[in-house]
């Protein structure tokens, strides 16, 4: 063929294998190689094919970054669970600090690779240098690599509230994170505003990120309406619905559907679906599902490890009804589990806690799901 | 400080300036008697062994170790001061490396100057000569830090709703993070302690210098109808005074407590469910050509937080007017002093619809909204005041 010919079919070719490297990682796609330098660590969870989105609540920040987990195998029904005693001692002393000097914020598992991640904080100043720890499924500890690595990023709430004039801007503190169904659901708590914003973030990132602003309300008896910040939440489908339960800073459990916090609505009202009563303080939860039912564990700041059933789900209310404070929902003290802080799953009938030893310091363990 | 003692004992070695090479001071070294110190390279501080002998170092360079041969041979643990090291602690994470005449270990992340470092050499692990030297070392900053206190508390009125919301308290240096509500606390004037008056909702909220420190006061215990209101009851009752307790122990930023405790005193009115009405305000408006502040008078204390990020004022130009913010009389003042002089013209005050009063209400929804009543008509955006300047 002629030389023209030749270099048209050439650049054809061309096109027609990068089209399909594009599309070969359909969420590994849009990443790029570069370095991630956080400016703080906070609340981290995992997505599809081994990433980790990993929140840095000063830089008002999600990071989704490529573990390699999707590659590692499926290794976590064959290999042994976390168990490292006082694992913040282990790390503070890896990083050159007393254990107090050491906040771990968060802990994710990879159900792909069985690797565990803890975000921590090196320090307590305002400049503690924030490092993500892994223990692999092989039990080697260490920091994870943030150089040459690759990842996507997106930033949120970047608006009005941003910088006018070098002044004191809202802060916020992310309190929870999630991967749910196609989106990250970010859950913040203002430094200011008695508010918290639920923040939708469609992944893979796109150019636009679509910030569903949206505020949570909870009602207490049919009739007080309340501004309410959600303090941790986790998704779960009823059926084909995907939902989130939330846990707020007041006590009341809510569920939500994700159709709601998808959509255009400024304001969601949570059905309450339990009054977890004085003094809970919720930090995390998970749900399993046990003799082919549905429960829910809620680990508690102040000792103590919450369990109920999820089922029957009581239907969505009209505002005016009253709504009844324990709609089946029967609330199972786990003693088994006290001082337990962060809880994953882990294999068929298990889970992997992060909790507070008798010494005050903090345990890796392996429980039975109760 | 002792001289460095050769075989196998453990000395306490030096506290060492930042940028400063130290050794023993009180004697000069044998020549031949290495020493273990800390050095400044590149901008950071490193552990250097230094006065190794010169075939022990040739050995080191051709035998290249590999980071865990290096940790073998030269281990470096981070330990509280007064403590042991515990069972397989694990090594300081660092980079090893033979650099100008002496062993380096240069840590992944600043050394800290709240540990004792206990450093080990073995150069028997690569078949060298000499002894095992042992050292415990520990960083004193060059700068003495300066003690931190509080140095205002927020709403400074005399009097705050029973559903007041929350605390505001602004430190003088930054402050440590996680531990805050292990040290803050509510009194009655008769001593006895509130209990659990604020929600641990698990992250702490600072602004980004961590030298303002906002307390939630429990919303479920405010919230009509929430069980925990009914079980608990308010946290503040309605007649009755209080006390803001900030304890000295709290650490700032350094690990040192404050320099003193902290305390502020107030009494307790009705609750507050209405919300903040623009309406209701006053303008004070300087002249032209002065640097007297604008001053908005409220009916209300304001959130001071709020109050100085939701208002602002600008120009004909829409130009946001440069200036301070202060507040006065329990932050029932709102004073904007510009930077340059005003110049005569049409001003307008802006005011976010989130700006909240003690209570939450924001001006343009109240807290709580009772459902079962006519509904609310929310003012949902910013409430734009004309100001003439002459």
């Amino acid at each position: 063929m002629n030389k023209t010919a030749f270099v048209a079919s050439l650049i054809l070719l061309s096109c027609a294998v990068s089209f399909s490297a594009a599309h070969a990682d359909g969420h590994l796609s849009g990443m790029e190689k570069g370095t991630i330098e956080l400016q703080s660590i906070g609340p981290i969870g995992f997505g599809p094919e081994g990433i980790l989105f990993i929140a840095d609540p000063k830089a008002s920040t999600v990071y989704a970054l490529q573990t390699g987990g999707a590659h590692a195998g499926s290794a976590s029904k064959a290999s042994t669970p976390h168990t490292v005693k006082e694992v913040d001692k282990k790390i503070a002393a890896m990083l050159g600090v007393d254990a107090k000097e050491l906040i771990i914020h968060d802990f994710a598992v990879d159900p792909m690779s069985g690797a565990a991640y803890l975000s921590v904080s090196r320090g307590r100043g305002p400049d503690a240098a924030a490092v993500l720890i892994r223990r692999s499924a092989s039990g080697e500890l260490a920091p994870v690599g943030l150089e040459d690595v690759a990842f996507a990023k997106a930033t949120l709430w970047a608006t009005p509230d941003k910088d006018r004039r070098g002044r004191d801007v809202r802060q916020d503190a992310i309190t929870e994170l999630a991967y749910v169904d196609g989106s990250i659901v970010v859950a913040g708590l203002s430094n200011q505003e008695f508010s918290s914003r639920l923040r939708v973030l469609d992944y893979p990132f796109t150019a636009e990120n679509r910030e569903t602003g949206l505020e949570i309300y909870h009602t207490a008896h049919g009739q007080w309406e309340t501004h309410s910040p959600v303090r941790t939440f986790t998704p779960f489908m009823d059926g084909k619905e995907p939902y989130i339960l939330a846990a707020h800073t007041c006590t009341p459990l809510v569920r939500i559907p994700v159709s709601e916090i998808v959509s255009e609505k400024q304001k969601i009202i949570g059905s309450t679906i339990a009054e977890l009563g004085n003094r809970n303080r919720p930090l995390d939860m998970l749900i399993y599902e046990k003799d082919g039912e549905e429960f829910l564990l809620i680990t508690n700041s102040s000792r103590g490890v919450m369990k109920l059933a999820l089922a029957p789900m009581p239907k969505q209310p009209a505002l005016t009804e009253e709504v009844e404070d324990t709609a089946g929902a029967d609330i199972i003290q786990i003693a088994a589990l006290d001082g337990a802080l962060q809880i994953e799953a882990w294999g068929e009938n298990g889970a992997v806690v992060l909790r507070k030893n008798e010494g005050g310091t903090i345990d890796l363990a392996h429980v039975a799901l109760p | 400080m002792s001289r460095l003692a050769r075989v196998g004992s453990t000395v306490l070695v030096l506290a060492a300036c930042i940028g400063w090479v130290c050794g023993p001071a009180d004697a000069a070294p044998a020549s031949d008697a290495p020493s273990i110190v800390f050095v400044s390279q590149d901008d950071a501080q490193v552990i250097a062994i230094r006065d190794l002998p010169e075939s022990l170092l040739r050995a080191l360079e051709n035998k290249n170790p590999s980071q865990s041969e290096w940790q073998k041979l030269y281990p470096v643990r981070a330990v509280p001061m007064d403590d042991e090291p515990f069972d397989d602690q694990p090594n300081v994470l660092g980079r090893y490396a033979v650099r100008d005449g002496a062993v380096v270990f240069a840590p992944t992340y600043p050394i800290s100057s709240r540990v004792v470092y206990r450093v080990e050499f073995r150069p028997a692990w690569i078949g060298g000569e000499g002894e095992l030297i042992r050292a415990k070392l520990i960083l004193i900053p060059a700068k003495a830090s300066s003690p931190t206190q509080v140095a205002r508390a927020y709403p400074s009125s005399k009097t705050v709703p029973a559903n007041l919301l929350k605390f505001y308290i602004e430190f003088t240096q930054p402050m440590s993070r996680g531990v805050g509500y292990e040290y803050v606390r509510l009194e009655r004037s008769d001593g006895s302690i509130v209990i659990d008056p604020f929600p641990e909702i698990g992250v702490e909220l600072w602004d980004a210098h961590q030298q303002r420190f906002t307390v939630l006061l429990d919303p479920g215990r405010i919230k009509r109808g929430l069980k925990i209101n009914e079980e608990m009851g308010l946290a503040l009752v309605p007649g009755g005074a209080y006390r803001l307790v900030v304890d000295e122990a709290w650490p700032d930023a350094e690990g040192n407590p404050l320099a003193k405790g902290f305390e502020m005193a107030f009494k307790v009115t009705e609750p507050d469910h209405n919300s903040p009405n623009p309406e209701t305000w006053r303008v004070d408006i300087p002249k032209a050509g002065s640097h007297d502040p604008l001053t908005i008078r409220f009916p209300e204390t304001m959130d001071s937080a709020l109050s100085e990020r939701l208002i602002w004022l600008v120009d004909a130009e829409a130009n946001e007017v440069a200036g301070r913010v202060t507040f006065e009389k329990g932050e029932t003042r709102w004073l904007m002093t510009p930077e340059a002089a005003w110049r005569a013209g049409a001003y307008v005050l802006r005011i976010h619809p989130r700006l909240e009063d003690l209570a939450g209400n924001q001006i343009r929804r109240p807290f709580e909204i009772d459902v079962s009543e006519a509904a609310v008509e929310a003012v949902d955006s910013v409430v734009d005041v004309a100001v003439v300047i002459r």
